[in-house]
């Protein structure tokens, strides 16, 4: 062996990365965005979209993006580039508020046995069923799973929350995909009593108390087999268009809303601007663009009609009860 | 779990690619999985934090699905080009984020937490504490080498050099690696 390949050998005794594998719901989202891309199933390779074409200093992403007032592009670069589960965005939002309902949980016992532990042993029994359900292709029996999960998402354990928002967006996006109404009627009946962490809350499981000026008298999300879509151009006042609720892979989700005519502060530009926004656990939205208007309280528990007011209302609508989601929920 | 496309073989990697450019999930499920440590090491130690490069590295496979098509087997492999592609995310994103910074001085910053368990003896330390005084051109070069586990070849076009020039560079890298170490290991 000469100097150079046992020096090369040390090297990669100290660079060399340890054997680790990718978190299951960034696999999950690359297949979704191998089934997105453009010309998917045809067998014949895609060319990329316009806006998907690499451009220097501009994310890449299905759709346009608009930079946030200042700067958010740094922040976000990496999860506006597909990565996160558009195609079942508001159904997938559902899952998110649902997830953030309850911002630390829970119990040692289902928090998993940290990053040693496989994949399987950390998913939630909720989600392993929904998976069970999705492999065997029952419409009825991932309708009965996915709205068993909906009923566990507050019992799930931060870490697990990225298995859990994606295969739900897989139980959506195929529940779509088969509409059946022994899947309806499975969602319209009442689930049997059986024990769930809203029924029996663990001692541990801590529910924020909603804000009063949020609450309203919008129930709970519930899941729906086929949910409309909030970016329709009927559902939207003319100024304010809700572009998409996403669900994010970290089990927060961000809200794309096109402000027309509104310039947020010095560094936008008059005109359309697109804003997104990322809410976290019991925390202030996390406003890519700045402070006020772009900054307002936003406790846990809220519906995904709230927070779509909320963005109205932000936005500068005076009745944010006209804003473009009020049918979503 | 722990193969990489270095250890699989070229028909193999050939084949998936393949099945990848006829936007096959599980082929491509495969060479995520292949090739994720090597790049979110290479990733890791030139963007700010771990959740940066798990996020440059799925950019690197988000272009890589859109531009599969523009992928030829000429000149270099797949696993190169996908290096390239996630050397353009980390540079573009270290120009338009502040917070992400080319590692390009100073022992303490070649902190990475890939290599804890590694470093279990004073060589090892050393290797380190000398590797961290190479310039971030040596160090990609030879990080390229080791941890991609790319030939010159395929080096140069990650880095847009000559194949002749990569070696070349690199054995020179080699050589300021060696004169370092001897500085480190003398002053220990």
């Amino acid at each position: 062996m000469t100097d150079d390949e046992r020096l090369l050998a040390l090297l990669n005794d100290v660079l060399s990365p340890e054997p680790v594998q990718p978190p299951p719901g960034r696999v999950t989202a690359l297949r979704r965005v191998v089934e997105r891309v453009e010309g998917a199933g045809d067998g014949q390779p895609a060319r990329p979209p316009v806006s998907a074409r690499p451009v220097s200093g501009r994310p890449v992403s299905g759709r346009p993006v608009t930079a946030g007032p200042r700067g958010d592009r740094g922040r976000s670069w990496g999860r506006r580039a597909g990565w996160v589960a558009a195609g079942a965005s508001v159904a997938a939002a559902a899952l998110a508020i649902a997830l953030i309902a309850v911002p630390s949980l829970v119990s040692s016992g289902r928090s998993g046995s940290g990053d040693t532990a496989s994949p399987q042993a950390r998913m939630p029994q909720a989600v392993q069923l929904l998976r069970v359900a999705l492999v065997s292709k029952d419409v009825v029996a991932v309708a009965r799973a996915d709205a068993n999960l909906l009923r566990e998402a507050k019992s799930i354990a931060p870490p697990q929350r990225d298995d859990a928002v994606a295969a739900h967006v897989e139980a959506i996006q195929f529940l779509r995909d088969h509409p059946s109404a022994d899947a309806a009627a499975e969602l319209a009946t009442p689930p049997p009593a059986a024990p769930t962490s809203e029924a029996s809350p663990s001692p541990t499981t801590v529910v924020p108390a909603p804000d009063p000026g949020l609450t309203g008298d919008t129930p709970p999300p519930t899941v729906a087999p086929s949910p409309p879509e909030p970016t329709t151009v009927a559902d939207v006042p003319p100024d304010v268009t809700i572009d998409a609720v996403v669900a994010s892979l970290d089990g927060t989700f961000q809200v794309d809303f096109t402000v027309a005519g509104f310039t947020p502060d010095a560094s936008g530009a008059p005109g359309t601007h697109s804003v997104r926004f990322s809410f976290d656990d019991g925390q202030a939205p996390t406003t890519w663009g700045g402070p006020s208007p772009w900054s307002f309280p936003v406790s846990a528990g809220l519906t995904y009609r709230q927070v779509c007011a909320h963005v109205v209302d932000a936005a500068g609508v005076e009745d944010p009860s006209t804003g473009g989601c009020h049918d979503i929920v | 779990m722990g193969s990489t496309p270095s250890e699989v073989s070229t028909a193999e990697l050939q084949g998936l690619v393949d099945r990848a450019r006829h936007r096959d999930p599980d082929a491509w499920e495969t060479l995520y999985r292949l090739s994720y440590a090597g790049l979110l090491a290479y990733a890791r130690r030139r963007l700010w934090g771990l959740t940066e490069a798990d996020d440059a590295v799925s950019e690197t496979f988000t272009r890589a699905c859109h531009r599969i098509a523009d992928f030829e087997w000429k000149g270099g492999g797949f696993n190169a080009w996908l290096f390239g592609i996630l050397r353009n995310v980390m540079l573009e994103a270290q120009r338009t984020d502040r917070r992400a910074s080319l590692v390009d001085s100073g022992p303490g910053q070649v902190e990475d937490v890939c290599l804890d368990g590694l470093l279990r003896d004073e060589e090892a330390l050393a290797v380190r504490a000398a590797f961290a005084t190479l310039s971030p051109e040596d160090q990609e070069l030879l990080e390229l080498r080791v941890v991609g586990g790319l030939c010159a070849e395929e080096v140069g076009l990650v880095v847009g050099k000559r194949a002749g020039a990569v070696r070349m560079a690199q054995s020179r890298a080699l050589a300021r690696l060696r004169s370092a170490l001897e500085t480190v290991s003398a002053d220990d």
